[in-house]
């Protein structure tokens, strides 16, 4: 028989016990998701890149805006087009929450609903990875004006006898773009592919190896615009955004471009594919991530978007401001032209591939 | 003059096997268009032809070939005097640690598995002393946490024990 | 133009922006030393600091960095036999043996004087092409990087020896690698077995690792003893100093070499030393001289080049916002956040921060030079500890230099097979430095020729004066490489 000393003991320590237990609960429930962890974000492309340096700034001031204030650390995995990364998360990150991506996967989406992802090498299954911000990548497309006729109004873009556009790859949604869009405004032009990146691209369009080039914002706006279009020597004329952009002037919308050149309004599959290769950069979450979580990096963003600091610093980098998706509705209808696509799309797309191929093989 | 016993028909048989490694490219080639094909393909007979030649010559001639380090190409070569029976397998047990890294890593994760070869090398392989195998190893810890860890935010290899039995470690 | 020069040297002078080349400069240290991190991951780093700084304090961190890099990189090169970044692989074909005959200091003199020296010189290069700067860059095009690639490869013939046949097949080979991953235009993935990792590629910095660092690790593993083969030090840090003095004229060359190649976007580190390191053994008139078995000029050709390099690398970036590494992309990142924009202005009205970035490259390079030669004494007696010691460390450094490749396991993967195949090829005489300039040089011929004749059909091969230039120059290099080899072939061959 216990002693009644050993029993006030052990019911002492049991309520202590007890206690102790409820006290945590209370004090997990009270704090913050991201309280003493580490955030790291998986960037796709390598350092130095435009996706890195967007990704570099989130983190920098998503610090301060995470409830917590976790440490928030970059990790660069760069290889396969994006997809070893996006493989990673989907297969070894942890889904914990400490652990998501920072990339432009809109080609990983693309791959996967309207592309061939084996064929890639793509094994994340897109529909479980969980979508938390999306930014759209607003691409602008420029061209010179000493084409021969010269270029002085956008419908003498028609007449050029000889019109040269560079793209990196006869399957890559750069290509395909704006391949879809002259083809739809009835553009003729040369198609060379195969260049290296944009900076690679950028030098080529300098020495006049091409007349057209395109690129993100940060691209055009740091880069493409002080060293030929402020010179005078190029213009640009379009940009995929759905918003109008005064600093991309006299550039208009795809949507524009397509009715003022071909005078009808654009439709049809070629401008569904368009479409489907809508550019975002995105934080996205492994499935099973706890919603929490999700929840604490989607207000942080919320509240990033009011903070004058994060947004100064955003528009010297990336020329515009962001436009956040983090709102789970409108993400998803983001995601609508992907996920409505269907198999004639990818059998449409694939064709378009294989004629950009032979095109490109012409000479 | 150095006698070579017998090594020169494996390293004929090695170059008759990058033949076949260029002939397997230039057939694999062949579904592809022919841009993406061109390169490959030409690079393929070339390198399969030279192998080839190459194989049959070192295969019939090897044997009075002049000492590899007499040949004066702009490179580094194996020293002559470690072609020795204990000297394969001294090469033996170093592969064999290369093998264990890699083996260790994939179970253990590196934060743990290179350490841990630090100090099995030293203390087990080589007979070190305490002091020399436990500091060096200290050394290790430090520096793949501190730098890799802390400053470059490298991404570990989480072991597959780790992830089988679900233990988060770092 | 001089105001600007002194505005910029002020500048970085004034504290506390000399301050930061300093710390710049401990920092570039390290990031060079240690294999499988360089300048990239120093920039990647550093970058996010230099937000809240002034532009000039900005650049000396970043330039303090990132032009030292190649001057501390041999530390491991000369000392373990693996190249502390990208652009000291040559450095261990003769710095290592040098290292072996108990000449490690020797080997750190003559380096590090023509790393300062190699550096001052890209600097000055950048300073006179800034007139020319436009039709420098812009008179580079498809057709001449795809024969630039074709004259690099010629430089195989110089590399490989009394073995031409084995320095072509180990040159197709690393073609053959080099195919691995997508294929430019089309993007149809070749030879990747289903493995996404192949699909862009073989990582350069496990290849190198494997193929030069591994076998020399199996080696002291398998000699035992020391690394330094000989009892007692030789030769000393000042012999090396008056070699490298000896040797100017070479070094100048190596210097203008590096700073061209680093001027042409995607060529860059990973193939500046092994075409220095093929122009001084195809340039050498000394008989006496063996390459590949602790040559000094072996050393001095790829560390001047390397240092050089920085200098032209800046070239496209400063001009044109055309950023010809990931490095320099880094570096256009800050110079943006900075709100100085690439090209006319930086050429213009921010002319002095093109000035303070010269200048912060050649304090640098001065600094660093005399820095190190201060540790070098000390430094040297590395090569006097037990392999049994020594190999371990060596091994975590090739291992996690690897990793930072792509961060997967296949990072190590390729490295041990890579490390098998430049064991037998050192162990059969097979040349193994065609392999980097393969592995880097063919997607550059394949992108380059499919552009050029998609964009110019045929006509560039005769009608670009810079084209003719190329194909002479390559011509030239294969003449020299067979009439070497015939002359070397004559006595043996009786």
């Amino acid at each position: 028989m216990k002693s009644t000393l050993q029993k006030a003991v052990l019911s002492i320590c049991a309520v202590l016990v007890f206690g102790l237990l409820l006290g945590a609960q209370a004090s997990a429930a009270d704090k913050p998701f991201y309280q003493g962890k580490t955030l790291r974000l998986i960037v796709d492309y390598s350092a130095g890149g435009p996706t890195d340096i967007e990704c570099r700034i989130y983190a920098r001031h998503l610090k301060n805006h995470l409830a917590g204030n976790p440490t928030i650390v970059i990790q660069n995995r760069a290889g396969g087009g994006g997809n070893l990364a996006m493989n990673w998360i989907y297969e070894r990150a942890r889904r914990n929450g400490t652990i998501m991506g920072c990339q432009t996967a809109s080609g990983r989406y693309q791959e996967w609903f309207v592309g061939d992802p084996k064929k890639a090498g793509l094994r994340a299954n897109m529909e479980e990875i969980i979508p938390v911000m999306f930014t759209p990548v607003v691409s602008v497309g420029v061209a010179r004006k000493d084409l021969d006729p010269p270029l002085m109004k956008l419908a003498d873009i028609k007449k050029a006898k000889s019109f040269n556009a560079g793209g990196f790859r006869a399957d890559g949604s750069k290509d395909l773009k704006f391949r879809a869009l002259f083809d739809l405004a009835g553009v003729k032009f040369n198609y060379v592919t195969g260049y290296q990146g944009s900076a690679d691209l950028l030098s080529a369009f300098l020495r006049k190896e091409l007349d057209y080039v395109d690129g993100s914002t940060p691209f055009y706006l740091t880069r493409v615009k002080p060293i030929s279009v402020e010179k005078g020597t190029a213009v640009p004329l379009w940009y995929h955004s759905d918003v109008e952009i005064p600093a991309i002037a006299p550039g208009v919308t795809a949507h524009q471009f397509v009715k003022q050149l071909s005078g009808k309004e654009p439709s049809g599959p070629l401008w569904q594919l368009f479409q489907i290769l809508s550019s975002y950069r995105q934080i996205l979450a492994p499935p099973g991530v706890p919603q929490a979580a999700v929840d604490a990096v989607r207000a942080a963003f919320v509240s990033m978007r009011k903070d004058p600091a994060f947004l100064a610093e955003y528009k010297k980098s990336v020329g515009i401001e962001p436009q956040m998706l983090t709102d789970a509705k409108a993400i998803e209808k983001a995601m609508v032209p992907w996920k409505t696509a269907g198999d004639e799309m990818k059998k449409f797309r694939a064709n378009y591939v294989e004629e950009g191929r032979k095109l490109a093989a012409k000479k | 003059m150095v006698p070579r016993i017998r090594e020169h028909y494996v390293e004929a048989l090695f170059t008759l096997a990058l033949a076949v490694m260029f002939a397997a490219g230039v057939m694999t080639a062949r579904e592809w268009p022919a841009k993406t094909a061109l390169f490959p393909t030409l690079i393929g007979i070339a390198g399969c032809a030279i192998a080839v030649i190459l194989s049959l010559w070192t295969g019939i001639r090897g044997g009075d070939e002049k000492a590899p380090d007499a040949t004066g190409a702009a490179d580094l070569y194996l020293d002559v005097n470690l072609r020795s029976g204990e000297a394969l397998k001294r090469t033996f047990i170093i592969c064999a640690w290369l093998v264990g890294i890699f083996a260790g890593t994939w179970l253990l994760g590196q934060l743990i598995a290179l350490p841990l070869f630090v100090f099995l090398y030293l203390k087990v392989g080589s007979n070190e002393g305490w002091v020399v195998s436990l500091f060096l190893t200290a050394g290790a810890i430090a520096f793949l946490y501190g730098v890799f860890d802390q400053v470059i935010h490298a991404s570990w290899y989480e072991g597959e024990l780790f992830r089988f039995l679900g233990i988060e470690l770092f | 133009m001089l105001e600007a020069a002194q505005l910029g040297l002020q500048g970085i002078l004034a504290w506390p922006a000399f301050g930061y080349l300093l710390l710049g400069i401990t920092l570039g240290v390290f990031f060079g030393m240690v294999p499988g991190l360089s300048g990239l991951s120093g920039m990647a780093i550093l970058l996010p600091f230099t937000f809240d700084l002034q532009a000039y304090e900005a650049m000396a961190l970043l330039m303090g960095m990132y032009a030292i890099t190649s001057t501390s990189d041999t530390i491991s090169s000369v000392l373990l036999g693996v190249p502390g970044t990208a652009g000291s692989q040559a450095t261990i074909m003769d710095g290592y043996p040098l290292a072996k005959k108990g000449e490690a200091a020797r080997a750190f003199g003559a380096a590090y004087t023509v790393s300062g020296f190699g550096g001052v010189v890209g600097a000055i290069l950048l300073v006179c092409s800034i007139p020319i700067l436009s039709p420098l860059v812009l008179s580079f095009g498809a057709p001449e990087f795809f024969l630039l690639g074709v004259l690099g490869m010629a430089m195989v013939g110089a590399l490989s020896g009394n073995a031409p046949a084995k320095g072509i097949l180990v040159g197709l080979l690393a073609l053959q690698f080099s195919m691995i991953g997508y294929s430019p235009q089309d993007g149809i993935p070749r030879f990747w077995f289903g493995m996404p990792y192949l699909l862009e590629g073989f990582p350069i910095v496990p290849c190198v690792l494997g193929l030069f660092s591994l076998p020399e690790v199996v080696e002291l593993a398998v000699r035992r003893g020391t690394l330094s083969e000989v009892p007692k030090m030789g030769k000393g840090l000042w012999d090396g100093v008056r070699d490298a003095a000896r040797n100017w004229w070479l070094a100048l060359r190596c210097a203008v070499i590096g700073a061209y190649i680093g001027f042409i976007p995607g060529l860059g580190a990973s193939i500046v030393d092994w075409v220095a390191y093929g122009h001084a053994v195809q340039s050498n008139k000394d008989p006496e001289a063996e390459f590949g078995k602790g040559e000094i000029r072996g050393v001095i050709a790829p560390e001047s080049a390397n240092n050089a390099m920085k200098g032209g690398s800046l070239i496209p970036t400063i001009a044109f916002g055309i950023p010809g590494s990931a490095t320099m992309a880094i570096l256009l990142g800050a110079f943006l956040i900075h709100g100085i924009y690439p090209g006319p202005e930086l050429l213009s009205t921010r002319l002095d921060v093109t000035f303070s970035v010269i200048w912060a490259l050649v304090i640098a390079n001065v600094l660093t030079a005399i820095l190190l030669m201060g540790c070098t004494n000390q430094l040297a007696k590395v090569t006097t500890i037990r392999g049994s010691v020594l190999i371990p460390v060596i091994l975590v450094l090739v291992f996690m230099g690897s990793w930072m490749a792509t961060q997967e396991l296949g990072d190590w993967l390729v490295l041990m097979g890579l490390g098998a195949l430049g064991y037998l090829m050192k162990r059969w005489a097979w040349p193994r430095p065609p392999i980097a300039l393969g592995i880097v040089l063919g997607p550059i011929m394949e992108r380059y020729l499919d552009i050029s004749v998609s964009r110019y059909g045929w006509a560039w091969l005769w009608q670009r004066p810079i084209c003719i230039i190329l194909i002479l120059m390559t011509l030239a290099t294969l003449y020299y490489a067979t009439r070497a080899q015939m002359r070397r072939q004559q006595p043996g061959e009786v």
